[in-house]
């Protein structure tokens, strides 16, 4: 269907800066999704590629088409909102039907489309009904179906289950990567929840005070993150970072962090910052009984299938992930130490990991 | 702060529709009890009956054994968190805190006022923003003060709706661990209701689970999660949900004369055991990987920690952890 290319796009209101010489390709029939804080840009970006926003500088491209500076009527696109925008007086039918009645489609093709979007959706049963009648995720249906019946080249969502209970959620995740296989498309997704991001993309770009600071598939996100904000905004709880009060140097494959000796990857690069950090995954931490970190247990959080431990220890709080049989109380002293050697050191002025035999 | 206790809650609207049906339970002292369930189960009318701004058309309320059913809100002397952080935005944070505590019914000296506000702004770590006014806070610092208004006060139970909802993911994560800590260090009671299953089990010492105003189970999360009554609550917890699969599919494996069962994705061991299925779906959650095998064509749902070295299409072999699959009865009930 489409490939969209945004090129230096930069967009500023007034002195604020909300998105800064972004660069990305979303490749044909990619699930693509734009992660970050609130204020971080993403919904921005996405508003210029509708075209409901001109961008300051910078070009978009959609299929090597030059769309940067045209109007939403004349892009081939299709934008759903979080809050589904559904007419409340009309039926399943005709609020599908709309979009292509403005386009002033012949009603044979309306009919044609319209059922077409409702089997893949699975609310052709629903034609008739009330959309006052209908149950969330129904509704949100009927919004995306509005987006299909016009068979865009590329489908743009800014948080469309934002407003969604955590459970009906996670279905409808699987619904919209479903439906985004089925009719080849091209998505292009927003929204902040990592968790979200992870299951549905085939690449994520994780955004930041306007900057894309990493756009890769969620497995190198996650397990090779480029900085540090990469490596705590993803995986739930984040990367702990333990500071390294000492220089890191090529070659070095040891650290001592609160009088504890951890091995880390032979280093490729070193630092001329004297104050660095350690990062390890939650899950990358166990329990020990000797030559650990030393720590209180501040908070269990029993997760069914796991166990998240935050410990107080000298050098802060760090997060361990457990077996949820694992029986830890509160208060107690606990050590700990690292699992593997997947550790990522981070420049304590750059805040970007350092090469090393495990991250390039 | 008091034990809480619900008998046989019944709340009509209009006549017909009961939004709340036969509820019972206890919010024992020092407790942290949360109600689970969907939107329209019933969680926040629980809540306002308990408050007092809500008439129950039967049932008790007991507040220390105390009937407190027809009393009205003051008497009873409860602190509400709402969803929606509502501050005064010309106030600053101190005199935000120090609010309710400066009502004329309760007559607290501006002395003690000042200890409690920096009691409380300490745990919750905005001491630094007392100046501030609340207008020039974050997100996350408002619904921190919003817990703060009503943390400052020693009610007989904090009620809480969905107070981290509106919050970013990251930020409601760090909230549930301070939360709980606070909580445990206050002694506190408190109601909290959610429809986010993580919330509940990580800071609940007993969990309610409502469905359609009816309370279906109560247990610790780990008895909820482990031995849950029905199907229905089954489901409520775990992610990615419990597989629910009829009697027949792996009939060889699991012998029973039960009409379906549930088996956890986590209790599917990937790569061990003599089933074969083929691998469907692949989705990487980073600590670890979400795989739906085709069986027979049945999809299941296994949870495999770590990162999947394996491809979409492949035929792989898998175990189940016998002893931890529920069995379920037609009507979806379980079996022990």
């Amino acid at each position: 269907m489409a490939e969209i290319e945004i090129k230096n796009l930069h967009k500023s209101f007034g002195d604020f800066i909300a998105v800064k010489k972004s660069n990305l390709v979303i490749k044909n029939k990619e699930f693509f999704v734009l992660l970050g804080p609130s204020g971080c840009g993403k919904t921005t970006t996405l508003r210029m590629i509708a075209g409901l926003e001109f961008p300051t500088s910078g070009n978009i491209y959609l299929d090597k088409e030059d769309v940067g500076y045209l109007r939403a009527s004349q892009r081939d696109i299709a934008f759903v909102f979080q809050l589904f925008a559904l007419y409340p007086h009309l039926n399943v039918r005709n609020n599908l039907a709309f979009p292509l009645k403005m386009q002033k489609f012949s009603k044979k093709d309306i009919d044609t489309r319209v059922l077409e979007a409702a089997k893949l959706l699975r609310i052709d049963h629903l034609l008739k009904s009330k959309i006052s009648s209908l149950a969330g995720g129904d509704r949100q249906r009927v919004a995306l179906g509005r987006a299909l019946v016009r068979r865009p080249k590329a489908f743009l969502m800014d948080e469309p289950l934002g407003t969604l209970d955590a459970e009906f959620r996670e279905l409808m995740c699987l619904e919209l990567r479903k439906l985004h296989d089925e009719i080849d498309a091209t998505t292009v997704y927003v929204t902040h929840d990592q968790q979200e991001a992870m299951s549905m993309a085939d690449r994520i770009a994780v955004m930041n005070e306007g900057e894309v600071l990493q756009a890769d598939s969620p497995s190198i996100i996650y397990n090779k993150p480029k900085t540090k904000f990469v490596a705590n905004f993803i995986g739930s709880p984040g990367m702990n970072f333990m500071p390294i009060h000492q220089k890191i140097s090529p070659k070095q494959d040891k650290v001592i962090i609160s009088d504890t000796s951890i091995n880390i990857p032979l280093q490729n690069d070193g630092t001329t910052s004297e104050e660095n950090f350690l990062g390890v995954r939650p899950e990358n931490l166990k329990l020990v009984s000797e030559n650990g970190i030393k720590g209180n247990v501040f908070g269990v959080e029993y997760l069914g299938s796991r166990k998240i431990l935050t410990i107080e220890t000298s050098i802060g709080y760090v997060k361990i992930r457990v077996d949820s049989d694992t029986s830890v109380k509160i208060n107690e002293q606990v050590q700990f130490n690292t699992l593997n050697d997947n550790q990522i050191i981070f420049d304590g002025i750059t805040n970007k990991a350092l090469a090393s035999e495990f991250i390039s | 702060m008091a034990k809480v206790e619900l008998q046989n809650v019944t709340k009509i609207y209009d006549k017909t529709v009961k939004a709340l049906d036969d509820v019972s339970f206890t919010v024992n002292d020092g407790k942290f009890f949360v109600l689970l369930g969907p939107t329209g189960a019933g969680k926040t009318t629980i809540l306002r009956a308990v408050a007092g701004l809500e008439k129950i058309e039967n049932g008790k309320i007991l507040f220390n054994d105390e009937d407190v059913t027809t009393a009205q809100p003051a008497a009873r002397d409860t602190a509400f968190v709402f969803q929606q952080y509502s501050l005064y935005p010309h106030y600053k944070v101190y005199d935000n805190l120090a609010f309710p505590l400066r009502s004329p019914m309760r007559k607290v000296s501006e002395a003690e006022i000042k200890a409690k506000v920096t009691k409380i702004a300490d745990m919750l770590k905005i001491s630094k923003k007392l100046n501030n006014k609340a207008t020039e806070l974050s997100g996350g610092e408002m619904q921190r003060v919003a817990i703060g208004r009503a943390l400052v006060r020693e009610p007989n139970i904090y009620l809480m709706d969905e107070p981290l909802s509106s919050l970013d993911a990251k930020l409601r994560e760090s909230l549930r661990v301070e939360l709980k800590s606070i909580q445990l260090n206050l002694g506190a009671t408190i109601l909290y209701v959610t429809h986010d299953q993580a919330e509940a089990t990580t800071m609940a010492d007993e969990i309610g689970v409502l469905e359609n105003g009816k309370i279906v189970q109560i247990g610790s999360p780990e008895d909820i999660y482990n031995k849950p009554n029905s199907i229905y609550v089954a489901n409520r917890l775990g992610s990615p949900k419990i597989n629910i699969l009829l009697n027949k599919i792996l009939s060889d494996v699991i012998s029973s004369d039960s009409y379906q069962f549930g088996l956890r994705p986590e209790h599917i061991k990937i790569g061990q055991g003599e089933l074969s299925a083929s691998v469907k779906t692949i989705e990487s959650l980073g600590a670890e990987t979400v795989i739906v095998l085709d069986y027979n064509q049945t999809e299941i749902l296994c949870l495999y920690q770590g990162a999947f070295d394996g491809q979409r299409g492949q035929t792989i072999k898998f175990a189940i952890d016998q002893s931890k699959v529920l069995f379920f009865n037609e009507k979806g009930m379980r079996l022990s």
